[in-house]
């Protein structure tokens, strides 16, 4: 049931369209701003070393449409996780699409080996979910199937949901092609741990007016790799089962490029997550084989005959296994792949003194069923030898009003990174409809 | 300050599971309100007459005549008997002494008769044996040893007669020497005809041999002669006049035990009576009781053997088979309808017990042709009623008591119920259906109406058209304190009431066929 719960979390609550910490890009001193931007090379010779787990951690979400916490919030009383489609199907147009996202470093290491070229190394363990919930799943679930919506074909279409956990081997090399442009990328190896990704999805339910006759029609497919990795008896295990191997193997691409426009103006461009993973392992491809899948009513013959299979009509007494027969869902073992979530990022910066500048970022960023696009301006100020901090305003399809932080701390050896696309968000995610944030502590030897 | 900063900044993150975390630890989801406006098909039944009987008739009872028409059938054994019921032969023997001063010579010759035990009033005169045992027991107290002889011309196995001979030896009456032959009778056959009288008893010849000197005087021996476990194959005679049968029993009408009230008259009932009989002699039977008692009721509707066209007799003879037709089973068939009786008016209306007696005579009239039986014959009388479901309804009602659950447990701002059907039968229905508590206390009626009307028929009763409301069903409305009552009620009593419109006779054939819906709207503000 946990499990459930932190699904519907993911599916129903509108946590979408994550930008990633775009202030991330800004920080070019911590060189896992790499990850966003090949190009970058940092300043100095040292050694720089991402410590295991601790040296990156970053949490995204965001929701196209509303905040978590108007349509889902736990219940103090009966500890159930409370679904309130009637709060919010109004503020939904077609679909409302979600994402979240998580990642850490196992290790981490960065070296310019000279002025003109950086090496860098990491690996990196990313979790994304994304997916759309259509407009007419809500209003059904608002104002139910004898309502205005009788006698209506209720089409499902935009229902999807995507879960890519996967781990990544990736080597950078940035080079400075001439005083104006830097030229990055990154190749990587990817590890597919575990996957779920719908296929395809035509369902659409009528009811009929006179006796309220249900009728689902069309088709739907998805496929999942190794989902016991992600489920348990009692509820999830995600990072408490991480293997050390998988043999769902991919690839992927970064690359970057920065032009410096003049001594205060740079601009840069990077393509990021460019790849797939080939899923083969434990993998599971459902597909509904019913054309039309149709209830009027209980039969009373059936219930009259001793030997009827009336089912039980207890919610409490569905189970998979009923779900799946009454669905004619067949399932194969064969392989298939999956993308990442490819990205466009842009991003100027304008030095507007020796310790202050002015920068802005455009990203786009591909999920499964929607593209998802933000813009930031970001001031980053030089308080002290150790210490910046700046402040950014986001805005996007999601949310126009998004005050984040970033700052670095230098304590010796030690750096130490805040970045924030959402204050707010960042203590109090399930109140808003955009929140970022990503921090970590390095070494530089 | 400085130092602060980097634990501040793991603070925030910790700050950020610790919102989260209440999303994270839960049961599962559940909606926290149900949908505005819900709509649920609740029944989508086709009945036709066919599948109704295989659903509802478990007991193999309602059948389609060669029209389709639904026949009831409740089939029954009202007598029967078997031949070993009429004649059996108990163990018998006979004994005598024969005194030493008889015996003047060697040897010397005895005839005697020997009748066995006959079932009162029969004469029989052939006898084929399945099994059984003679003996022949010797207590001698002569001085003097010798043999006995035991023929009977009338017992033969194969054409050659009993002839067996024992031993005796020297005895004293203090110490009689004791000698027993038992001889299986398998295969044996009495011709009992060649005695005097010609039926039930044969003679026997003895012969008593002496192996040396004659006995004493005062000596003597006694000769034991008898039968045991006799069983027979076949017998022949005259029977004469034998009660065959004086059976009570009942049958038991379950089908119409449900009915809480109103009532059926079948127009059409009959009974057929089928007798079978492998006894070679004619058997009168006669109905002595035949009554119904209706549910509810003590006092019961007793048969008349008289109609409008004429009566069904009582008694009357049922068919042997002949000499000829030995071991072979004749029925006689029978049967008592409105016509030649009052049948109709004992099963027209919710019986529930059916009462019967029966009385057979064999040979009540005298017959003088031979009888005959073997062992496996049987005489049974079987009776089969049968109730065409042709006839006028009168407002029965089938009951039921459910228990239910709502699913949902808050108070519906709207409750209707939808029922309609597109009625093929010729019998309208309406439906009452009342809420209780607990205690049958509080209660909250919803719905209490016609629901279908009837087909529409022909002159002879037959439905030929249906009568739909399927796109005009019957609403009920629960208002909102109604709605909110039900949550606290938990049985609901069905009442399911058919009824045929006034004085009109109509029939249920196979074709005929219903399609009963229902659906509910529930509203939640």
């Amino acid at each position: 049931m946990r499990f459930l719960a932190i699904i519907s979390v993911l599916l129903f609550s509108k946590l979408a369209y994550t930008q990633g910490g775009l202030g991330m890009t800004l920080l070019k001193d911590v060189h896992q701003s790499s990850y966003l931007n090949p190009a970058n090379i940092q300043e100095g010779e040292d050694l720089k070393i991402g410590l295991p787990i601790v040296s990156n951690v970053m949490f995204e979400g965001s929701s196209s449409e509303f905040q978590i916490s108007d349509f889902l919030y736990p219940n103090s009383d009966s500890n159930y996780l409370m679904i309130d489609p009637q709060a919010v199907y109004q503020e939904v147009n077609t679909k409302a699409n979600f994402q979240l996202g998580a990642s850490y470093d196992w290790l981490s290491l960065s070296k310019n080996l000279n002025e003109n070229l950086n090496l860098n190394f990491a690996i990196v363990e990313r979790i994304n979910i994304s997916g759309s919930l259509p407009y007419n799943l809500l209003n059904l679930a608002a104002t139910g199937n004898a309502g205005s919506l009788v006698g209506d074909n209720i089409g499902f279409e935009s229902l999807d949901a995507e879960f890519l956990w996967y781990r990544e081997y990736r080597i950078g090399l940035a080079t400075k092609i001439s005083d104006k442009i830097n030229f990055g990328g990154a190749v990587k190896y990817l590890q597919g741990i575990s996957s779920f990704q719908t296929i395809s999805n035509s369902l659409n339910l009528k009811t009929e007016e006179d006796f309220f006759d249900l009728s689902l029609r069309g088709d739907f497919s998805y496929s999942t790799s190794n989902m016991n990795m992600i489920t348990a008896d009692s509820g999830i295990s995600i990072f408490s089962k991480t293997p050390f191997w998988s043999t769902n193997h991919g690839v992927g691409v970064d690359l970057g490029l920065s032009f410096k426009m003049n001594e205060k103006t740079d601009f840069s461009l990077s393509l990021l997550d460019f790849g797939t993973i080939n899923w083969k392992n434990r993998t599971q491809n459902f597909e509904s084989n019913f054309d039309t899948l149709s209830f009027s009513g209980l039969n009373l013959l059936e219930l009259f005959s001793a030997d009827s299979n009336v089912a039980n009509l207890d919610a409490g007494s569905f189970n998979t296994d009923s779900v799946f027969n009454l669905l004619e869902i067949e399932s194969s073992p064969s392989s298939y792949s999956t993308s990442l979530p490819f990205s466009i990022l842009m991003s100027f910066n304008y030095q507007l003194s020796e310790k202050s500048s002015l920068s802005g970022v455009l990203r786009s960023r591909k999920f499964q069923s929607f593209w998802a696009t933000a813009v930031q301006i970001a001031y980053l100020r030089e308080v002290s030898e150790s210490l910046t901090i700046g402040g950014s305003y986001s805005a996007g399809t999601n949310g126009i009003f998004n005050l984040g932080f970033m700052g670095t701390y230098d304590l010796g050896p030690v750096q130490v990174y805040l970045v924030s696309d959402n204050i707010i968000g960042s203590f109090l995610p399930q109140n808003i409809r955009f929140w970022s944030t990503r921090a970590g502590i390095n070494l530089k030897l | 300050m400085k130092p602060l900063k980097p634990i501040l900044s793991i603070l925030c993150l910790s700050l950020l599971f610790s919102c989260v975390r209440d999303y994270l630890n839960t049961d599962g989801p559940r909606l926290s309100n149900w949908p505005s406006n819900l709509g649920i098909p609740l029944i989508d039944t086709k009945l036709s007459a066919s599948e109704l009987v295989k659903t509802v008739d478990t007991e193999d009872l309602l059948e389609f005549d060669e029209n389709g028409l639904i026949v009831l059938k409740y089939t029954g054994e009202l007598a029967s008997i078997e031949a070993n019921a009429i004649a059996n032969f108990p163990d018998t023997s006979a004994a005598f002494d024969v005194p030493g001063f008889v015996v003047v010579q060697s040897p010397i010759s005895l005839t005697r008769p020997f009748g066995g035990s006959i079932p009162e009033g029969m004469k029989i005169e052939h006898m084929s044996l399945r099994s059984g045992e003679a003996f022949l027991k010797i207590e001698s107290r002569f001085s003097e040893p010798g043999k006995v002889n035991v023929r009977i011309p009338a017992l033969t196995s194969s054409g050659t007669a009993f002839d067996e001979e024992v031993d005796f030896e020297v005895g004293t009456s203090q110490n009689p020497s004791i000698h027993e032959r038992v001889v299986d009778l398998n295969g044996y056959e009495f011709d009992f005809t060649l005695g005097t009288p010609a039926f039930n008893q044969f003679d026997f010849e003895i012969g008593l041999t002496m192996d040396n000197q004659l006995p004493g005087f005062l000596d003597s021996i006694k000769l034991e002669f008898g039968y045991r476990n006799l069983e027979f194959i076949f017998i022949d005679g005259d029977f004469g006049p034998q009660l065959v049968s004086l059976d009570q029993d009942s049958i038991y009408l379950d089908l119409f035990s449900k009915l809480i009230s109103g009532d059926i008259n079948f127009t059409d009932a009959r009974l057929d009576i089928d007798i079978e009989s492998s006894f070679g002699f004619p058997v009168d039977v006669e109905f002595t009781q035949l009554e119904v008692l209706e549910l509810g009721s003590n006092q019961p509707i007793v048969w008349q053997a008289s109609g409008p066209s004429g009566s069904f007799p009582n008694p009357f003879t049922i068919l042997n088979p002949d000499v000829s037709q030995v071991g072979q089973t004749v029925n006689t068939n029978l049967f008592m309808d409105r016509r030649n009786s009052n049948i109709d008016q004992l099963v027209g209306t919710k019986p529930k017990w059916l009462f019967h007696q029966i009385r057979g005579i064999a040979n009540a009239d005298s017959n003088t042709a031979k009888d005959f039986m073997m062992d496996s014959s049987f005489f049974k009388v079987n009776t089969t009623m049968i109730l065409p479901l042709t006839g006028e309804v009168n407002s029965i009602v089938l009951r039921d008591t459910i228990d239910f659950d709502l699913p949902f447990d808050e108070e519906a701002s709207e409750i209707a119920l939808r029922i309609g059907a597109d009625n093929g039968f010729p019998i309208e229905g309406a439906l009452k259906v009342v809420f209780y508590d607990e205690l049958f206390q509080d209660s909250l009626i919803l719905i209490d109406e016609k629901v279908f009307d009837a087909a529409r028929t022909n002159a002879e009763g037959k439905a030929v058209s249906s009568s739909s409301n399927l796109s005009d069903p019957v609403e009920v409305v629960l208002s909102e304190s109604q709605s909110k009552q039900i949550l606290n009620l938990n049985k609901a009593v069905v009442d399911f009431s058919l009824t045929t419109k006034q004085g009109q006779e109509v029939s249920i054939f196979d074709t005929d066929e219903m399609r009963l819906r229902m659906g509910v709207k529930l509203g939640f503000e």
